[in-house]
């Protein structure tokens, strides 16, 4: 603990400065390299420093994060000339079938005449048939009635494709699952995005529903 | 124990590091010998597994090959998906627990014969730069020189050959993880249709050649943190390279003449065993973490005593009990049967996991977002999935069979998933209002070919359930 008695100079380590224990400190330079490379993170530090935190030009990594997730669920803006362009390309229409068979057929049956979901091919719709409504049904899912959104999970391009599949087989009318929700009219005013559900419940199974949902906040 | 060596004070020789920290480039001298051939023969045996793996084929996949964009791993024949990373726990703990008992045993061998930095280094750059610039005497004196027309043509074509080398290596070592047939297709194609593998690609071969080219022993005294460990695994029975000082000591040049002067030792100092040093230290200091193990000083050595006529050994690869002539314990160290006690436990432990790694997984989920229940027309319904994993090589059919419990719909009661692949199969639990109960359960069984089936089970949730009511 106490300083050496008497400064020893080892041959191999220099002047000894410290003495532990019997443990011996010499106080020798350190590599360059190994200096410089410290030096390189302190710059690097304020540099990083301004950039994060103090001026935010970048984003930090979570934030990085969720506008990568936005960008890729909600794909810029959507208009309903976009969809049309993509609706009458045989390729993305194509594409869209294939996705369909994999995701949808699970509920919508592979005929899309509904089975747990609702029969898509006739001119009956829940949450609106028209494009976009169709487009963002797809993509924010209805969760309460067991509809996932597959904004996140497949993304933007997907949904498009998606979307033109489901406009092509729309007033097929396959024989199927009975209509749910109203009648959609292309040639009246357009629907609007998607139905609230809440405020303007479209059948009554909805209205349970929303009633359950809001007990069920209230009592958790 | 305070033994102090005389130490070489001479100016030609120090240490990787100057005194005020700037670099000393140590240029070792050639060396031949037992353990120098042995070590070139394992060497070569390396680079050829090394540079072989990618190329070896084993079940229609290369041998290694740790496909991090899919997720998928493949070594030797064997598939790992990412759920299975855990079992790597037992290949980190296993190599490193290996790594302590051989360092125990024989010491820094791993140094000497098998780490990548010394089958490079000294199997493959020091023979590069050995070819183009010549022995050490050469070196020195051209380096100390001016640059003459010889010298520029030199220090060219040696830097030249490490970027090649290491822009090599680069490829290499990127076709464990992309696969050799998309690595020859991204060669033959534009940087900038890959960026992200060119971009890893040009800075692996930078920070290869500037490892190779410049860094070298400094890596190993100062980045690498199993020389600092080593104090900790070696006792006075491990068996390192050391200096035999009863034997050796006091060294001096040996005179003939002089019969009356004091008797020296069998050391005659040449400075031999510190000229061929690829981290420049004198092994007459005693055991230094420093010391990578490669056994030159012993080959140098053994030949400077043939020649001298002594016998061979005044630096050998003994224990510190053995070269200080105490009684040696060999394998019989209480440490040694403790390490074989762990390695059991290990192996125990690795086997019972090993055997629990299924080919496919299967999971209940509530879909993310989603509400926990919902009623309607007096009948309540949870949505959940299966996420079924198909973790083996082949496609897979997997069947969702309910089971007693709550009434389930299953709209897709068989999947056939192709090999790694993964799936959220939709279901939905349909029951009465009357009957949705505390304890009543979600069962199914996933079932498929030639292995056990997995009974999945949730609680059924709903207003009766769970005490969410209060309507």
């Amino acid at each position: 603990m106490a300083e050496p008695k008497e400064k020893r100079v080892d041959a191999i380590q220099g002047e000894i400065i410290h003495v532990y224990d019997g443990i011996e400190e010499a106080d020798n330079a350190l590599p360059l390299w190994w200096l410089w490379t410290f030096y390189g993170a302190i710059a690097f530090a304020v540099v990083y420093w301004f950039n994060y935190h103090e001026f935010e030009v970048s984003p930090l990594p979570g934030e990085a994060y969720t506008m990568a997730l936005q960008e890729r669920s909600a794909g810029g803006e959507v208009s309903e000339e976009l969809l049309a362009t993509i609706a009458a390309d045989p390729a993305a229409m194509a594409e869209g079938q294939t996705l369909f068979a994999t995701h949808c057929v699970a509920c919508h049956e592979a005929n899309a005449a509904g089975n747990i979901g609702p029969n898509l091919t006739d001119g009956y719709w829940l949450h609106g048939g028209g494009i976009l409504a169709i487009h963002d049904t797809i993509r924010d899912g209805v969760l309460a009635n067991g509809m996932p959104a597959w904004g996140p999970t497949l993304g933007a391009t997907s949904i498009q494709q998606l979307t033109a599949y489901l406009v092509s087989i729309r007033d097929t009318n396959v024989e199927g699952k009975e209509p749910q929700g109203e009648l959609y009219d292309p040639d009246g005013e357009p629907a609007e995005a998607e139905a609230d559900e809440t405020a303007a419940p479209s059948d009554e199974g909805e209205t349970a529903q929303a009633e359950t949902l809001a007990s069920d906040r209230s009592g958790a | 124990m305070q033994r102090s060596l005389p130490v070489l004070q001479d100016d030609e020789i120090r240490s990787s590091i100057n005194k005020d920290g700037s670099r000393n480039h140590v240029h070792p001298a050639d060396v031949s010998g037992r353990f120098t051939r042995s070590r070139y023969v394992v060497f070569a045996v390396l680079i050829v597994v090394y540079l072989a793996l990618p190329f070896i084929q084993i079940g229609g996949r290369p041998a290694v090959f740790l496909d991090v964009v899919s997720r998928r791993f493949y070594l030797f024949g064997a598939a790992f998906n990412a759920q299975d990373f855990w079992l790597v726990f037992f290949l980190l703990t296993g190599l490193a627990f290996v790594l302590i008992v051989l360092t125990t045993m024989f010491g820094r061998v791993w140094c000497g014969y098998a780490c990548p930095q010394t089958v490079f280094l000294e199997g493959v750059y020091r023979r590069v730069e050995r070819f183009v610039e010549g022995p050490r005497a050469q070196r020195l004196k051209r380096n100390a020189g001016p640059w003459t027309r010889d010298k520029v043509l030199r220090k060219t074509a040696k830097h030249l050959s490490f970027a090649l080398l290491a822009i090599f290596m680069s490829h290499f070592f990127l076709s464990y993880f992309v696969s050799l047939p998309s690595l020859m297709e991204m060669i033959g194609n534009s940087p900038s249709a890959h960026p992200e593998a060119f971009a890893w690609m040009f800075v692996m071969s930078v920070v290869l050649y500037g490892n190779f080219a410049w860094f070298r022993e400094q890596l190993c005294m100062i980045i690498c943190p199993y020389g600092r460990l080593q104090s900790t695994m070696t006792d006075r029975d491990t068996l390192v390279v050391g200096y035999d000082a009863l034997r050796g000591e006091p060294r001096g040049k040996k005179r003939k003449q002089s019969k009356d002067a004091a008797p020296k030792g069998d050391c005659i100092d040449c400075g031999r065993c510190v000229h061929v040093c690829p981290t420049g230290i004198d092994i007459r200091n005693g055991l230094q973490l420093e010391c990578v193990g490669c056994f030159a000083c012993i080959d140098a050595c053994d030949t400077v005593m043939d020649k001298i006529g002594k016998p061979r050994g005044l630096v050998r690869y003994d224990s510190l009990n053995g070269l200080e002539g105490s009684a040696k314990k060999g394998l019989l160290r209480p440490r040694l049967g403790l390490y074989l006690g762990v390695l059991t436990a290990w192996a125990i432990g690795m086997t019972v996991a090993l055997q629990s790694h299924d080919v496919y997984e299967a999971n209940l989920l509530r879909p993310p977002g989603g509400v926990p229940f919902v009623v309607r027309d007096g009948v309540v319904q949870n949505t959940v999935q299966v996420h079924v994993v198909n973790k083996a090589d082949a496609p897979r059919t997997f069947t969702l069979v309910a089971e007693d419990g709550a009434a389930l719909v299953l709209p897709m009661p068989e999947v056939t998933l192709p090999a790694g692949q993964s799936m959220h199969v939709p279901l939905l639990a349909r029951v009465p209002e009357a009957v949705s109960t505390e304890g009543l359960e979600i069962r199914l069984q996933v079932r498929t070919e030639g292995e056990p089936p997995k009974t999945l089970r949730a609680p059924f949730l709903g207003p009766g359930a769970g005490g969410t009511s209060e309507r």
